[in-house]
């Protein structure tokens, strides 16, 4: 019922596009993503895409996988095409019916659009597919320390995080469970007006929470018996450190926003 | 030191939303010598999870004294220390591991205790060996089965190299083949690690070859003793809600038919014996 | 009840990578008032199988008739399948979540469309069946109870459907040893009432001692099937399902190993208890 989400899922290996030091990747994939919006001509996307697909390609993950990222998200991208198609206003009109104008540059610009989601889709899945979230969050927390001297808990928020990423596979688990033993009672999900579905639901989210604050409290309770207290005094397994493929990927980011920077 | 546990006049009580108080312990005597396999027995809410609790410094006493390797776990500066020394292994696999990856789940404790990088990856191997999962240290614990998982959860304890390891219900939720695993492993940390082990059971053959075993009933110790007195008093099994491994009910009960075997707890002997009378 | 399924198949995540073949044509019959033990060891398929039995998975390939009526056929409707077929899954006493026993309980029958006085005597019966006071807990919170406690509201919401096949899927997991036995008299008495049961189960020695039939899954296909005493004497064959023998055929085979001649089939406690003083009273 909900196993078919790949988005988010991390995908261990040992190539360089994993072996990139993790805070180096979040800076760069966030570069990336901005960038994508300041491409005025083909050749940019191009080029783009091109790095994309060399990192994906370098990286030993299947194409399969990446492209089912990028299915799952089809609805939005067709969204934002059909938005921008209706709503931009240009001067060739394309298509006239009724009150409906297409024109060209609408087109041109939904187009444009959707490969930027699609772009971006593909960014931050070739993040989390190559790092996984104990990095990213250490990474977080790293770039992060700074606003420690200003008393902001950035320890307890990295580690909040990595703990809800690694409960998201159980809990999904835990949904479907839940939600195959109404139905056996004889709940449906699929049926009836909005808050009729919605009522539906409760003999599932409560279960769920009280599931979810069971665990909660298991897990405190199995972190603190592994001697958990807070950041202080604590070490770090993974050190984050540069190296020579970290400079390489520096200086390939670099060139491609020199390239977009001359107005590609 | 040799005493790993000494729990004297142990009590400890939940506190309603009501107010009022739940004796979950109600005066309990417990002793665990160094190198020990001790077997906690007794039904749902006897008050053997709130036991292990208190070892690891969990709960404190409401009343009575609980000393860990004879530091005192209601003196909060020890509490580090006492997690240290007596590392403890729950019922869910999936509630205790905190990392999407083995390797850095298996960090989580030298983390905590703040030792040197190169220290922490000594430990991670020393642990990863020990559980026999070498081959997993790159793997996410979400796809391992149950039992798996249950050998990495040893393993984030191992790394913070405890003198005794307590299991509250660990084999519960495994299927046969990942309970006798875990119980294996038990028993080689035990004789090979030279730590100290107490298991909360429910399953009676796990308490089989056991140095002891202490059967709780109502927050009380009901007795202690080896397992051949345990599993061959019947009265005791009965009020502690009990049943006797197969070869000690097979045995007991074919002497009371006038069978000449010998009490036995062990399968292996009592057919042997059976085999010689024929 | 009876229930027959035809050629059963299952892919799970078909078309992705993920792809996985759950269940590989199964076929089997099973016939009124019959109660019977799946076993597989984990990932063999028998949850899926129980589960397409149960209506709660889309897709496969296959049929299944209960009670001659074909259920895969998409246009027969859900509701009756349910009225038909109650499942009790795995640590049960997570899907409780009404304020009270007594509503929780209710929840089931109330879906179904039952009129509100049959409700009330149903959530009666069904509590007296799993040995809750219904005076006592109807207005408690289902969680302020224990575990076992929660565990039997769980179960009486699946028997207030009063369903003619109980499915179970592991129900026994977490119990402690006098209520594993209970909750195995309580089955036994409900399909005593008539009720057929499929139970899956890890514990080869209750499917020993309750079961009139057993159906060994290994990987997504039916391995063996026939009644206890067929099954729990073929050693090697379970041992390829990597599966373990009961107890007391494990000891069976230890006395035959050493001498003693056990006739096959042996497998309950009382059967190999009684051979044993025949055999050997008054013997030195």
């Amino acid at each position: 019922m909900m196993q078919n989400i790949t988005i988010g899922q991390y995908f261990p290996g040992n190539s360089f596009v994993h072996r990139l030091d993790a805070r180096l990747k979040l800076i760069l994939a966030i570069a990336l993503i901005i960038l994508i919006f300041f491409i005025k001509t083909v050749w940019g996307y191009l080029s783009i895409a091109g790095l994309l697909f060399i990192i994906i390609v370098c990286s030993r993950v299947s194409f399969k996988f990446v492209f089912k990222s990028v299915k799952s998200m089809w609805l939005v991208i067709v969204i934002a095409f059909v938005l921008n198609a209706f709503f931009v206003k240009g001067n060739t009109v394309l298509f006239e019916w009724e009150f409906i104008h297409i024109y060209t540059e609408s087109i041109l610009r939904a187009t444009e659009m959707a490969v930027r989601l699609v772009l971006l889709v593909l960014i931050s899945t070739m993040l989390t597919f190559t790092t996984s979230a104990k990095e990213i969050t250490d990474a977080i927390e790293s770039l992060f320390k700074p606003l420690g001297k200003i008393k902001f808990p950035v320890h307890e928020m990295a580690l909040m995080m990595s703990i809800a990423l690694r409960f998201i596979p159980t809990l999904i688990e835990e949904t479907d469970r839940i939600m195959k033993a109404q139905m056996a009672r004889g709940a449906s999900f699929d049926s009836g007006s909005l808050i009729a579905r919605m009522k539906d639901m409760l003999p599932v989210l409560i279960p769920l929470f009280i599931s979810a604050f069971k665990r909660a409290e298991e897990l405190a309770l199995a972190m603190e018996a592994r001697c958990y207290h807070g950041g202080e005094n604590r070490t770090k397994l993974k050190v984050f450190k540069l190296c020579r493929i970290d400079y390489i990927a520096m200086i390939v980011i670099a060139a491609e926003i020199l390239f977009i920077a001359f107005g590609y | 030191m040799n005493k790993m546990i000494e729990a004297s006049e142990l009590k400890f009580a939940y506190i309603s939303e009501e107010g009022n108080y739940t004796f979950a312990l109600n005066g309990v005597n417990i002793q665990v010598e160094r190198g020990e396999f001790v077997v906690l027995l007794g039904r749902n809410g006897s008050g053997k999870s709130t036991f292990a609790k208190l070892v690891n410094a969990l709960n404190i006493p409401t009343s009575g004294k609980m000393l860990v390797a004879g530091m005192d776990t209601a003196d909060p500066e020890n509490t580090l220390e006492i997690r240290k020394t007596a590392g403890m292994v729950f019922q869910n696999p999936d509630n205790q591991l905190v990392a999407t990856i083995v390797e850095e789940d298996i960090a989580f404790g030298p983390e905590n205790l703040g030792l040197p990088r190169e220290e922490i990856y000594e430990r991670i191997d020393y642990a990863l060996k020990t559980v026999h999962m070498e081959e997993y240290r790159h793997h996410a614990p979400h796809m391992l089965s149950g039992g798996q998982k249950q050998r990495i959860a040893i393993a984030g304890v191992l790394a913070m190299k405890p003198k005794m390891i307590i299991f509250d219900e660990s084999t519960a939720m495994l299927d046969p083949q990942g309970r006798q695993d875990i119980l294996a492993l038990i028993k080689e940390l035990n004789k090979n690690e030279n730590i100290t082990i107490v298991l909360i059971t429910h399953y009676m053959e796990e308490a089989i070859d056991a140095d002891r075993v202490i059967v709780m009933k109502d927050g009380f110790v009901l007795r202690e003793g080896i397992p051949m007195e345990i599993f061959f008093d019947q009265g005791l099994l009965q009020n502690a809600g009990l049943i006797a491994p197969f070869a000690a009910r097979l045995s007991r009960e074919l002497i009371e038919e006038g069978i000449a075997v010998r009490p036995t707890l062990d399968v292996q002997s009592l057919a042997e014996e059976l085999c010689q009378l024929k | 009840m009876s229930i027959k399924v035809e050629h059963l198949s299952y892919t799970y995540m078909k078309g992705t990578p993920f792809e996985h073949k759950a269940l590989d044509d199964v076929s089997f019959e099973i016939k009124d008032h019959e109660f019977i033990g799946v076993v597989g060891h984990t990932g063999s398929g028998k949850s899926t199988l129980m589960q397409i039995i149960s209506g709660l998975i889309k897709g496969y390939e296959g049929k299944v008739y209960i009670n001659g009526v074909d259920f895969s056929d998409k246009k027969q409707d859900k509701k009756a399948l349910r009225r038909l077929v109650g499942v009790v899954f795995q640590y049960p006493e997570y899907q409780l979540f009404e304020e009270s026993v007594e509503k929780d309980i209710a929840y089931g029958p109330l879906k179904l469309g039952v009129e509100q006085k049959e409700i009330e005597r149903r959530v009666k019966a069904a509590m007296d069946l799993v040995e809750l006071d219904y005076d006592l807990f109807r207005d408690k919170s289902p969680f302020s109870l224990s575990g076992g406690q929660k565990r039997k509201v769980a179960i009486a919401g699946v028997l207030a459907m009063e369903p003619q096949i109980l499915i179970m899927d592991e129900p026994i997991a977490g119990l402690d040893p006098m209520g594993r036995e209970n909750f195995m008299r309580l089955t036994k008495s409900l399909n005593e009432c008539g009720i057929t049961i499929l139970m899956v189960s890890h514990n080869m020695d209750n499917l020993a001692e309750y079961t009139q039939k057993v159906i060994v899954m290994n990987n997504g296909r039916l391995f063996m099937e026939g009644t206890p005493e067929e099954i729990f004497s073929d050693y090697d064959k379970l041992k390829q399902a990597s599966l373990e023998l009961p107890e007391v055929a494990r000891f069976a085979k230890l006395l035959r190993k050493n001498g003693l001649n056990i006739p096959e089939g042996v497998i309950q406690y009382e059967q190999i208890k009684k051979f044993l003083i025949e055999k050997l009273r008054g013997k030195k």
